[in-house]
């Protein structure tokens, strides 16, 4: 058996970062698995909290949809998933896979079909995303005006 | 091992919804109580039910002692959010079953005079709930009297509740869910024993 290098938050952390396009592409046919719904996806708000610099406290920023879902295996791994929006297929794919995962005959395949080419895809468009950030970088510096001169 | 809860639960928790809202409305009525849910079996599908529709985060729940299993914190605690206590003073629902013990109720709040609505309801599961005149009803939402019979229930459990009433607007609300079943007991219905109202 191959070890896994991800642990379950990296995954968990992979799974809802991804885009639903990415995601359907890699792990579309996990949702023909056999799973129980333990709680259909369902959408709600979560309050994200803030803090301006080190030392002020907390505040509410602002809210965030953020929809759930939480199934069982056949092999009675729990598989929970939060995502961001409100797209219930992603978020019900994600919870499969996390309890797939969990499965230690599955969780080298499924790491290797599933995870490291969303890893993969996730660096390249980070990549892309900086590298566009990057050229519209401007450097402020001030020339020597020679006042003291 | 997590149960599902509702398989629609916009859909079915409405439809839970309604008779417990129309048992609150006629105190004392049996209403058909349906729901379809799956629920850990010492909970049963109506008390369960019940918390899933009316129990949040805000509400703490208390539990008699042979409701508090694993199976049945796990799945308050996953389905509801609410926070499980063993305070009495501090519980906004109270589970009990009746067919295995009934709790002294007189540590459980019954609200402040700022804040009547600070206080308990409890869910008393009974295997069959009649409306044989153990005890008579009499106040809003019925018309003359209407009698109420649920088996374990002593009569020391009915002279508490009787007690309770003296300080209305505070006091306990009740929901009573059988076999198929809830009815309600709000706290502006008066209880008489032997009939005689």
């Amino acid at each position: 058996m191959d070890t896994v290098s991800f642990n379950r938050q990296s995954w968990m952390r992979l799974l809802a970062l991804s885009s639903w396009s990415d995601l359907k592409e890699c792990a579309g046919y996990l949702a023909l698995v056999t799973c129980e719904i333990i709680r259909p996806p369902e959408t709600g708000l979560v309050m994200l909290r803030g803090r301006i610099g080190g030392t002020g406290s907390a505040f509410n920023m602002g809210e965030a949809t953020v929809t759930r879902c939480a199934v069982r295996s056949a092999k009675s791994h729990e598989g929970h998933a939060y995502i961001m929006g409100r797209n219930h297929e992603h978020a019900k794919i994600a919870a499969i896979c996390d309890a797939v995962m969990q499965d230690d005959n599955c969780s080298a395949r499924i790491e290797s079909l599933v995870l490291l080419p969303l890893q993969k895809i996730l660096v390249e468009r980070r990549k892309v995303a900086a590298q566009k950030a990057a050229a519209t970088k401007v450097d402020f510096f001030t020339l020597v005006r020679g006042e003291n001169d | 091992m997590t149960d599902a809860a509702f398989a629609t639960p916009a859909h079915d928790s409405a439809r839970s919804f309604r008779p417990i809202l129309d048992a609150m409305a006629n105190p004392g009525k049996i209403y058909s109580f349906k729901p379809a849910v799956q629920a850990p079996a010492g909970l049963g599908p109506e008390a369960a039910a019940v918390a899933l529709v009316l129990c949040d985060f805000q509400s703490p729940i208390w539990l008699e002692r042979s409701l508090r299993m694993a199976e049945i914190l796990q799945y308050i605690r996953f389905h509801t959010g609410a926070p499980i206590t063993n305070s009495k003073p501090e519980a906004m629902f109270a589970f009990i079953d009746a067919t295995r013990a009934v709790p002294s109720l007189t540590d459980f709040p019954m609200g402040t005079q700022e804040y009547p609505d600070r206080s308990v309801t409890l869910v008393i599961k009974a295997e069959r709930l009649t409306a044989n005149p153990d005890v008579t009803f009499k106040g809003p939402g019925i018309q003359s009297t209407r009698g109420f019979s649920a088996p374990h229930l002593s009569p020391a459990f009915w002279s508490s509740m009787i007690a309770s009433r003296t300080g209305f607007p505070l006091g306990m609300d009740v929901i009573f869910v059988g076999s198929h079943q809830v009815a309600a007991l709000p706290r502006s219905t008066q209880i008489s024993i032997d009939g005689a109202v």
